[in-house]
């Protein structure tokens, strides 16, 4: 035991999330009694600033030099604490939090001996913080610029924001041209107003802007560094560049479904058969409104090929011309909240969830047909309506009101007949089977990741969810963050949205990339692997298995060496190192073999050792 | 009072970040962890706004607290970060890069540096208020902290005008004394009085005409508190033996005061108190000027009146009696104004208004002043057997009852009818209790002479004609209706004047002429008030003039300002709306008992015989503590680190800002609009919010879901409730209450096992990321979702039924539920109009703030260097709101950065 270890244990009730199972004051009274403790409390949110106080006013008054908070998860409160012990003068590494919480008052049946479980958690905790050390975080310089990945609305705007605040960012875009799938849009809901105006208006501004530097027809090859201080490799063509960056923000969009996947609805096969996509190309690239309208199937680009390719009921640029049509029908949810097809991104799992911005694309889109074509019936066929946004209900009923049919029902097929084709479903409000004869079908696709999204995903480290999409670091409070410090997202990579929330996104993407850049420095965490020497063979296992390239061979001395920035604390390289030579700050063999020790009731740490190793 | 905080510390400007919820604190964070300085402001005592009060978040049934509480604690940890709570935008000015604006903080009570939020103070409060926070699901005591996790931690004191204070002239915090009395702290009660300046307690528990009962908001149940009786009583049984010690001199200057009234002696306590030298001059042989030479014995005893003399006098204040002031041989003002650096004329109004008929001055004519000042000075009065006394008045009636007590039969003449007698009726009916006869509408010619003595009085019948300039009915003669009483005695009561001659200061039909707010006269350093100055009125009245003097010649010792904070501008009662904590019993006003006619009426003993403790405390217990505060101060004892600021008073605060976000958020949606529904009359009918609370472990149930105290087995969800209705032209949808029932739903049947959960809706909007899952997940857990809109809420004995057609099935079905959720929507704040003309930012036609552009200018306002964060915008979840405070800091730091004017201003 590190001499005069003085250990305040403080246990918290969580208001009823720990109380109601687990007796707290026994816990404190026990925990009065293990060695090492000078004084033990318990406080309703231990969290709160009076929870806080306490402990600071502990620390002055009995001296105290190691802390232990059983509560939450470390996750969420361990920055809290550290924070709180540092100001009262101790250093922020010397606590150690037992989770009662979720490892033990919220997880366990009726009947289950909480309180003891929570005893040796905290026994276990004091055993390990009493051999903790001190530990510095340090301070590095960054490189004040930043790269987005893709050339979208998001991109740009993140961009845009960016270099207007002094910083000089790299935009790089795999296509010929910036705008992704908005440049091809035509008006845009609820204000319908022209996509192309909104996309020239920010073009202009990228393209004007001095800190701007755009790179087209480009690609990432490969990322290395860290917050602060990223190398991005790019190529265009043949041609290598390695641009230094402070923070990457990723953009780099979405795909839509491809309705081949959904044979039944007859797209490829019959001309009348579209997607929103193509819709809204045909009407972006009418001149003007007395030419009929073309409509060419299979319009979208980035679309997935080798899918295509597979599709043998594929004709390629089928067209259709639309002149005095008698009906147009709408379906929703081609490709979305359709558990029946799968996602081709990392292929496990269905197209479940909702796209979002559909609705609204269907209803701007037969408000422009009625529009365009007074005569025609134009039937809408939904599952429910997501008209959410700001001012979406108000255009929905609108639409409703220009004498949009809306029929609820998830049409089972389409099927030729003549020159039109029927559209067949259930009504269900109605709860009859509904077959509509119509000229054109126009199918609301889904969003998805784009394919090669999990090769992004590797290249930068990110998780991605169960739908494909680039995971944030925490779903409500940390949209635009990944688990990656100093890579951010934005816009549809993330998850469907309109305009707007991708705007929003960006922008918040491009404050949080903001902050280490204007700070100009970022902190590491102390919490990294370290080498003895002694023991290092330089065999290398250790740099093999690293997930952040943080292990190297020194050249000269023939043992490995840590870069303690790129180090993320994970502990692999501990877990592999065959001779015990590395170990991760705060998880030292000593640490966690006392904390093991006291969970097992094992008399002190040999045996625990022995046991270790016998395992 | 104003605050100059620090501006940007480092130089590189800062902004203003309006309304601490989540968006706030998001912007604020990100500005501040950029390097620049932020004001967060936040009109709640706490931050953490709406998302403090939900218990999980959608769809990954995250703790809102757990994740909000880190967040909230990083605000005050940042050393960029000035926050400020309980205060309001007032006014901006400038423009973006250069905006001066314009705080103010409302008091709190509690000074947050040194509250430690331990919580002795809340142990000790004695008022229980509806808890806001747990939508008044529960209560919490007048000192409170908002919610646990609440940054700040300090405590806060809710603290509202109260009619009764608020009437009362000399503005005694009645509810505090009440407050303590309800307890059976006597003691504590008088303490309280007393502290508040005001020595006669006991005098005015039993004299006052207590305006304050007029207004006691608990007459709209059933009858006011008795608040005089309770003064009394506080006094009665909180007295002791025990007299003040005297205050050490702390000033040089010496204060003359002349006539020891309860006006003179009122201010000469206070000014003691603050440690100055007073002097009290009195014309009268014995000090309490109409307290003891008009109020006779049987409604206020010597004894009491004598014990509240002596403890003002106790704390050091010197009286020299038998010593008029300009008049009679006395030193003039000017005497006083030479040993004296303020003077305070509270002579009173002891002269008499003659009756003005023949005979007036024959001997048995009297007048009531000096017959009353006679008799309660311990001298014989010789009147006869037969006493007419001339008057409605107090006066009169003192009188009357006076001579009835001496043996005499006694008629009372009044020129007006009984409803303009201005005598408290309750004084009028007891004088007729004892046998006092009372003659309206007649008004005496002359004194009849036999002798040079009073033989009779000849009178004549009056009727009520138009109303004079006092608004009542003025008397006419009626002639030929000339009639004699026969009555040897007669006493004159009908007016009171001020005897103010000889003293040189400025006065108007003899009453001195001040400043209505800082009572000076027209000469320098001397002040007057009480009954000099409005003629004849009330003791409670004089003791508030003592008051006002004590305060105004204190600052005009010291060189303050007169007038800075004072101000006679209240809060109107019947514009006062309480909400009591719990529901109000019909009781009824205890009464004291009196003493029997037969008893009292050959002697001076006192009537009023005062409530027993008992009936005080169930009396006191009546008060609905309308200021919810009590002003009892026992926080301010309880508190060991001295932090309450009872005197705690409104704050202007300037500060200088590049940019603004506007983070103000939402109100939901009042269901009441709705009564079909019935939320409100059906205790099992509440919103989504209010379900919130109850699944919240740190809600009022502790996170069972429950109605008193019984968990429900039938739950019913109603989306759209407030959206998507064109009835109440409120078409748009809320955004969030699709999920918010989803997770509700889930939450219920998670904690009600084998409930039948079912959901109304019209679309189900499960937009967002994972969304649709977490449905998908609901459906399958059992819940069942019927698309419908309910039409009503009907009940049918003990049973609610949910009725609505359902449009799957098409046919309308009923669904019994004993717990109905209303996903009430979002709407705009209520006062966003006002905040939108003090920033001059546009409204939507929805009433949200009007962004740039719909599609790309999502965060820019209608004004340059405004920023838009939140559902102040429009409806939005927990990550869309993050997402645009993020952005909304983007933008701001841009134009703080100095480097994107070409972009701000496009």
């Amino acid at each position: 035991m590190t001499n005069a270890a003085r250990v305040g244990v403080y246990i918290c009730h969580c208001g009823i999330n720990i109380a109601a199972t687990v007796d707290v004051p026994a816990v404190t009274e026990y925990a009065a009694r293990l060695p090492g403790v000078v004084v033990a409390r318990n406080y309703a949110y231990m969290c709160s600033d009076p929870g806080q106080a306490m402990i600071q006013k502990d620390i002055a008054e009995h001296n105290l030099n190691r802390i232990v908070v059983a509560s939450c998860s470390p996750r969420m409160h361990e920055p809290t604490f550290r924070a709180a012990i540092a100001e009262a003068g101790l250093n922020p590494y010397c606590l150690e939090m037992a989770n009662i919480r979720e490892q033990c008052s919220w997880v366990h049946p009726v009947g289950y001996p909480t309180t003891w479980k929570s005893m040796q958690l905290v026994e276990a905790a004091v055993a390990k913080v009493t051999r903790l050390e001190p530990l510095q975080t340090r301070q590095v310089s960054i490189t004040p610029t930043a790269v987005i990945l893709g050339g979208g609305i998001a991109g740009m705007q993140a961009a845009l924001d960016l270099a207007d605040a002094g910083f000089h960012a790299t935009l790089v875009e795999r296509e010929s041209n910036l705008g992704g799938h908005a440049a091809r849009f035509y008006r845009t809901f609820p204000t319908q107003e022209l996509a192309g105006v909104l996309v020239q208006d920010l073009l202009e501004r990228v393209n004007q802007h001095p800190r701007i530097r755009v790179m087209i027809e480009t690609e990432v090859t490969d990322v290395s560094g860290y917050v602060g201080n990223f190398r991005v490799k790019v190529r265009r063509n043949e041609e290598f560049t390695e641009i230094p960056a402070g923070a990457i923000i990723v953009a780099t969009g979405f795909e839509t479904f491809d309705p081949h996947l959904k044979p039944e609805l007859g797209y490829g096969r019959y001309p009348q058969v579209v997607t929103t996509m193509d819709f809204e190309h045909a009407f972006a690239g009418r001149e003007d409104s007395k030419q009929p309208l073309v409509v060419h199937e299979g319009s979208q680009q980035g679309g997935n090929a080798s899918l295509a390719e597979a599709n043998d009921t594929r004709m390629d640029h089928q067209r259709i011309q639309i002149e005095n049509p008698k009906s147009i029908v709408f379906i929703q949810c081609v490709g979305s909240r359709d558990q029946s097809v799968g996602c081709g991104g990392n292929g496990s799992s269905a197209h479940s969830y909702c796209s979002r911005v559909c609705c609204m694309v269907t209803a701007k889109q037969a408000r422009l047909v009625r529009e365009t074509f007074p005569d025609a019936r134009v039937t809408v066929f939904y599952m429910d309506v997501r008209a959410f946004g700001k001012g979406f209900e108000e255009f929905y009923d609108q639409a409703r009101q220009d004498g949009i049919l809306y029929r609820r029902g998830n049409p089972s097929e389409i099927i030729k007949r003549g020159n039109s084709v029927l559209v067949r479903a259930e009504d269900t409000l109605l709860g009859e089977p509904v077959e509509v004869e119509a000229d054109l079908v126009v199918l609301a696709v889904g969003m998805r990741p784009r394919p090669d999204s999990e090769a992004v995903a590797q290249l930068l480290k990110l998780s991605r969810s169960s739908d494909g999409f680039f995971m944030e670091a925490h779903p409500k409070l940390r949209p635009v963050d990944t688990s990656m410090a100093g890579v951010f997202l934005a816009g549809c990579c993330q998850a469907p949205k309109d305009i707007a929330d991708s705007i929003s996104q960006a922008r918040a993407a491009a404050s949080a990339a903001m902050i280490p850049l204007m700070r100009g420095q970022v902190q590491v965490d102390a919490a990294t692997s370290f080498i003895d020497e002694e023991l290092c063979s330089g065999c290398g296992q250790c740099a093999e298995i690293c997930n952040f390239s943080a292990l190297s061979l020194h050249p000269l001395r023939g043992k490995m060496t840590v870069n303690a920035v790129l180090c993320q604390g994970c502990g692999s390289c501990a877990a592999t190192c065959p001779s015990k030579a590395i170990m991760v700050h705060q998880f030292t063999l000593d640490q966690v073999l006392a904390q093991m020790a006291a969970l097992s009731g094992w008399d002190d740490v040999s045996v625990a050792l022995e046991k270790v190793e016998t395992v | 009072m104003s605050d100059s905080i620090p501006s940007s510390a480092n130089g590189r400007g800062a902004a203003l970040v309006i309304g601490a919820g989540i968006a706030g604190i998001q912007a604020a964070l990100d500005i501040a962890d950029a390097g620049f300085k932020v004001y967060l402001v936040e009109r709640s005592p706490s931050i953490g706004g709406r998302m403090s009060q939900l218990d999980k978040t959608f769809p990954t049934l995250d703790c809102s607290s757990c994740i909000l509480t880190p967040k909230m604690a990083d605000v005050p940890r940042n050393p960029n970060i000035t926050l400020l709570t309980c205060t309001q935008v007032e006014a901006v000015e400038g423009q973006a890069g250069a905006f001066h604006v314009t705080l103010e903080r409302q008091p709190r009570f509690v000074d947050e540096s040194v509250c430690t939020g331990c919580g002795l103070c809340t142990d000790v409060c004695p008022v229980i208020t509806p808890n806001i926070f747990n939508a008044a699901l529960d209560s919490h005591k007048a000192i409170y902290r908002v919610f646990p996790q609440a940054v700040p931690a300090a405590f806060v004191i809710d603290k509202r005008p109260s009619p009764c204070k608020i009437t009362c002239p000399a503005h005694i915090p009645v509810q505090g004394y009440i407050a303590l009395i309800a307890q059976g702290k006597f003691r504590e009660a008088l303490q309280r009085v007393r502290e508040a300046g005001v020595p006669f307690v006991g005098t005015l528990g039993r004299v006052c005409y207590h305006p304050c009962e007029s207004e006691c908001k608990r007459a709209d149940w059933d009858e006011a508190v008795s608040i005089c009786a309770l003064k009394r009583i506080a006094y009665d049984a909180g007295r002791d033996d025990e007299k003040p010690q005297p205050v050490p001199i702390q000033y040089e200057e010496h204060v003359a005061v002349v006539g020891a009234g309860p006006a003179g002696l009122t201010t000469a306590c206070n000014l003691t108190r603050r440690g100055y030298k007073v002097t009290v001059f009195d014309a009268l042989p014995s000090p309490g000027g109409m307290l003891a030479a008009g109020i006779p014995e049987y409604r206020l005893p010597r004894e009491v009146l004598n014990d509240e003399i002596d403890y003002v006098l106790a704390q050091g204040v010197e009286l020299k009696l038998n010593t008029p002031i300009g008049r009679d041989g006395g030193p003039s003002l000017e005497d006083l104004r030479r040993d004296h650096q303020a003077v305070f004329l509270a002579i009173g109004a002891h002269g008499s208004s003659r009756l003005g008929v023949p005979g007036e001055d024959l001997p048995e004519v009297f007048q009531a002043v000096p017959f009353l000042r006679h008799m309660n000075m311990g001298h014989e009065a010789n009147i006869g057997k037969h006493v007419a006394v001339i008057g409605g008045g107090n006066s009169a009636i003192d009188a009357a009852r006076c001579a009835l007590r001496l043996g005499a039969e006694v008629q009372l003449v009044y020129r007006r009818s009984r409803a303009e007698m201005p005598a408290a009726p309750w004084e009028v009916s007891a004088a007729e209790q004892e046998g006092v006869k009372l003659t309206f509408l007649s008004a005496p010619l002359r004194v009849i002479e036999k002798d040079g003595h009073a033989a009779g009085i000849e009178c004549i019948r009056m009727k009520l004609g138009e109303p004079d300039s006092s608004g009542r009915r003025r008397p006419v003669p009626v002639d030929g209706t000339e009639y004699v009483m026969d009555v040897d005695t007669i006493i004159a009561a009908i007016g009171q004047n001020v005897e103010s001659d000889g003293l040189g200061v400025e006065t108007k039909w003899g009453q001195f002429v001040v400043d209505p707010l800082t009572l000076e006269t027209s000469a320098k350093g001397v002040f007057a008030g009480g009954d000099a100055v409005i003629g004849p009125a009330s003791v409670v009245e004089a003791i508030g003039a003592g008051l006002q003097a004590a305060e105004s010649i204190h600052r005009y010792l010291r060189g303050m300002d007169l007038r800075d904070g004072r101000s006679q501008d209240h809060p109107k009662s019947k514009d006062i709306q309480i909400s009591p904590a719990e529901a109000v019993k019909r009781a009824p006003r205890e009464h004291m008992p009196e003493l029997p006619v037969a008893e009292r009426i050959n002697n001076f003993r006192e009537v009023e015989l005062g409530l027993t403790a008992e009936q005080a405390m169930a009396e006191a217990q009546r008060c609905l503590s309308c200021a919810v505060c009590s002003e009892c101060n026992q926080c301010v004892t309880a508190c060991q680190r001295g932090a309450i600021v009872p005197e705690d008073a409104p704050r202007r605060i300037e500060v200088d800002v590049g940019a603004i976000v506007v983070a103000t958020g939402f109100d939901v949606f009042d269901p009441r609009r709705k009564p079909e529904f019935g939320y409100g009359k059906y205790p099992q009918v509440i919103t989504s919010l209010e379900f919130e609370r109850l699944a919240s472990a740190s809600g009022p149930t502790a996170g069972r879901i429950s109605l008193n105290g019984h968990p429900p087995n039938k739950v019913t969800f109603i989306h759209c409730v407030g959206s998507r209705d064109r009835s109440l032209n409120l078409p748009n949808c809320s955004r969030v209450c699709c999920m918010a029932v989803a997770k509700q739903a889930h939450l219920a049947h998670d904690r009600l096992p084998g409930a039948q959960i079912t959901v109304f809706y019209m679309d189900v909007r499960a937009f967002g990321k994972g969304f649709e899952e977490f449905y998908d997940r609901v459906r399958k857990e059992g819940i069942l979702y019927r698309r419908g809109n309910p039409s009503e809420i009907v009940r049918r004995g003990d049973h609610l039924f949910v009725r609505a057609e359902d449009t799957l099935l098409g046919e309308p079905v009923e669904v019994e539920s004993d717990l109905i959720v209303l996903a009430a929507g979002l709407t705009p704040r209520a006062d966003a109009s006002g905040l939108a003309q003090i920033l001059h930012l546009v409204q939507g036609t929805d009433g949200y703030f009007q962004e740039a552009h719909p599609k790309l200018r999502t965060v820019e306002s209608s004004v340059p260097g405004m920023y838009l964060a939140g559902c102040c915008q429009g409806p939005k979840d927990i990550p869309d709101t993050v997402a645009q405070a993020k952005a909304a800091a983007s933008a701001a730091m841009i134009l703080l950065n100095g480097k994107g004017a070409n972009h701000a201003s496009n």
